[in-house]
Formats: C-alpha cells, structure tokens, sequence
C-alpha cells in the first residue's frame, strides 16, 4: 500500500501536471525503493484504461426531447418584451409594432456592416479567401476524421465519426472510410454512430448502397436493428433482398427477427 | 474564450432569451450523457437525467451569477440531478443497457491480443462500479470528463488537496478491487 504522503506525487504523475523537479523527486523515490515502480505503473494504467471504457452515443431523439422541453417552458412562461432601449423606445413613440422595429434595426446594422465590408476589402478577394479558408477548414477535418479513425481506441474512432457531422460535403474518401468502419470496426458504438453519420449522405446513392450492402455482413442484433430502421426511414426497397438474406442466418437474434420482418412488409 | 461564451449564453438565459439554451445544450448533452451513462450503465436512464439537468437550468437560471465557469455550475445541477435519481432508485449497478457495452466487447476482434485488451476494460468497469459513489465520482470527473483537480474542487465545493486525497484513495481502491477480481477471474 502506498504511503499518503505521496498523494501529491502520485496525483500530479496521473494528471500530468508534474513539475520537472517533481519528476525527479518521483523517480528518486522509485529508485530507492520507496514507492514501488510496479504499483506506480500499475496507478497510471489503470488511471489510461478507464478512458478506453466505451460509453454509447445518446440517441438522436434526445435533440428533439430537448426542443420539445424548450417549448412547453416558454408556453408556460411567455416571455416579457425586453427592453428596447434608446432605439425601442424612439420606434415606441411612433407606435411603430416592436417586431417591424428590430427587422429595421437588424436591416441597418447589415446595411452598415456590408458597406464597412466593401470598404475594407474589394468583395473578389474576400469571396475568394472566404472560400479558401472553408475549403481548408474542410480538408483539416477530413484528414482529422481518417486519422482518428485508424486509432486502436474506440473513444478517438467514436469522435472521428462524429467529426463527419461537421462536414458539409462528404466525398468518396470520407464515405469509402465510414463504410469501411461500419462493415470492419470491432466496436458497436463505433458502427451504430457510423450508420447515423451515413444516414446524412442519403441522398448519395454510394451511401445507399453500402448501407444495404452491409446488412447481412453485420453479426451484431443493434446494428442489424439500426440498419433496419435506416432501410424503413429511406423506404429502400433495394434493401428487401439483403434483408431476406440476413432472415436466412442460423443464430439470428428474436427480435432483429421480428424487426426485419416487419421492415421487409412495410418495404414490400 | 468558450468559458465567456458559455457565460454569456447562459446569462442570455437569464435575461429570458431562453432559445439560447439550446447552444448549450448541442454543447454539453454529450458530455453529461457520458457522465450520467458512467454511473447508471443505462442509455434511457442517461437521456432522462440530462433532459432534467437542462430543466434546471430553466427553473434555476436566477441562480446563474455568471462569475466562475459555467460548466461548474452544470455540474453542480448535474450532480443534484443525480442525487435525486440516486435517492429515489438506489438500485445501483448493472441494468440491462450494460449489455451494450458488453455486447461491443464480445463483438469485438477474434485477435487474442484484443480480445484479452477487452476483458481488462470489462474488468475494469466491473472494479469502478464497486467502488463508492464518491470515490467514483471523482475519477469520472477527472478521467471521462477531462477536469483538472482545481476545477473538481469547485464543484466539489472542496479544496484541490481534498481532491487529490479522493483521487489517490479511489485509485487506490480500484487496484485492489481490480486486482481481486482478476484472481477470481483465474
């Protein structure tokens, strides 16, 4: 057991605030055998391994608990009309209605920030930069995403998928990389938050495919169910198919039974 | 920088501009999903009690002085929020959601290397829901939440050095549990 009097110690070696003088105090006492090396070591991977814990995304639905919330609290309480202040009060005295007031007001601080705008930079060179700096933007999180996507813990390949949320566009290196997690990833959160990031790219018939195509290469009952869902929401008929198939695996789970079932009548 | 904006958004809460909320809520649901979800292994359980910790933020928004970090002030709410939960269904430990978890393990590589790296996380996570609520809380916030001590202090409402004796004696803790659990596990 190690002693208290060390918790400084110990703690700033977890956290990673460690002076360097602290660092060699630390290893002095390793070395001479006060603290042992072993128990140290087996502190800080412990300490690493708990971060390697999965935790699931929330659903998507919780967004829209969250807005449904929102709008019983403002039917209950109905918000006053905040002050308008020198302007407000000069449009009050018109008795000029408050909504025209702040789409006036709104339409000449825009009137003044456009004309402030071209002043300042001629508009070509501003859209072009403008452009530029979003294309970056872009690339950046693109390279980000494929980086992350290849890390050994789950956490970091969960946070590449969610990246893809940020992207506006996604093009075929970053669509080829989710469907490549979502058949060959060994972790279901990882997968599920994966079938929700595709789900956005619908519209490409690339996505389409590969969604279809992964149902029956997919063993595990909440992303059999998922992928279902997605076929149902897209009403995929292209899908029945490959939902026949999944029907036709020895071991398959009751429900995602049930569910496929039920999916391939409503397609049908 | 996002210190004040948060700040900011939450006194626009404060003033009434309650649509605000919902910056903050695309920012931080996550993050208390995920510390919800560490104790209660259960994703509808999890969804609910951050749903109440925005609640709060309404019913309570006159409590919000805007001096400190905002997010200390959600853990505070958060933390309340658990402790009802805690009081009113004190049954702790593996509900039905933890398959989940369970299940991504099982799922996972056929390659041993990983398949042994799995039964340590699942052992792992079987130690953290032995230890005490306290002790684990802290190692939440510290590990899961990415919080410094000084900042689990505040929300703590203790000092940096009371912090470091729950830090250290939770750890300590867990090394025990865990190593227990590996002997009945041989």
């Amino acid at each position: 057991m190690m002693d208290e009097k060390y918790i400084d110690l110990v703690t700033g070696h977890l956290e990673g605030t460690l002076t360097l003088q602290q660092e060699a105090e630390l290893q002095e006492y390793i070395e001479q055998g006060t603290i042992k090396a072993t128990e140290i070591t087996e502190f800080k991977n412990l300490y690493c391994q708990i971060g390697d814990i999965p935790a699931p995304e929330p659903s998507a639905f919780m967004k829209a608990d969250f807005q449904s919330m929102l709008a019983d609290y403002k039917k209950e309480h109905p918000q006053r009309a905040p002050k308008g202040g020198f302007f407000g009060s000069w449009l009050a005295s018109l008795s000029v209605p408050q909504v025209f007031g702040q789409v006036v007001f709104g339409m000449l601080v825009l009137a003044i920030g456009i004309g402030i705008g071209f002043r300042i930079t001629p508009a070509k060179t501003y859209e072009k930069e403008l452009s530029h700096l979003t294309g970056e933007v872009q690339n950046m999180r693109e390279v980000m995403m494929l980086t992350l996507l290849k890390q050994s813990s789950a956490t970091e390949r969960l946070k590449a998928v969610n990246l893809t949320g940020d992207l506006e566009t996604a093009d075929t290196k970053v669509i080829r990389a989710l469907l490549q997690t979502l058949n060959n990833d060994p972790n279901v959160n990882v997968r599920l938050a994966t079938i929700e990031a595709l789900y956005q790219h619908a519209s490409n018939p690339t996505v389409r495919e590969g969604l279809i195509a992964a149902i029956s290469q997919q063993d595990s009952p909440l992303v059999q169910i998922a992928l279902a869902d997605v076929m149902l929401s897209l009403q995929e008929k292209k899908s029945v198919a490959e939902l026949q198939k999944l029907l036709r695996k020895k071991d398959l789970n009751q429900a995602v039974e049930a569910k496929v079932k039920q999916t391939i009548n409503v397609l049908i | 920088m996002d210190a004040l904006a948060d700040n900011a958004l939450m006194l626009k809460v404060k003033s009434g501009d309650v649509d605000r909320l919902g910056l903050l809520f695309d920012r931080y649901h996550r993050v208390l999903y995920s510390f919800f979800y560490r104790f209660t292994s259960s994703k509808m359980v999890s969804e609910d009690l951050v749903q109440n910790v925005f609640m709060r933020m309404l019913k309570y928004k006159h409590t919000f002085t805007g001096e400190g970090k905002f997010t200390t002030w959600m853990y505070h709410l958060a933390r309340n929020v658990y402790a009802d939960y805690y009081r009113k269904d004190s049954r702790l430990g593996f509900s039905d959601d933890f398959t989940t978890v369970e299940n991504s393990l099982h799922n996972s590589y056929n390659l041993e290397e990983q398949t042994k790296k799995d039964e340590e996380i699942q052992l792992l996570q079987k130690a953290l829901n032995q230890l005490s609520p306290d002790k684990k809380e802290v190692l939440i916030l510290s590990r899961y939440q990415d919080l410094k001590y000084k900042e689990i202090a505040d929300i703590l409402g203790c000092s940096e050095a009371a912090v470091k004796v729950k830090v250290f004696r939770a750890m300590q803790d867990l090394k025990n549990i865990y190593t227990q659990l590996e002997r009945q596990e041989i």
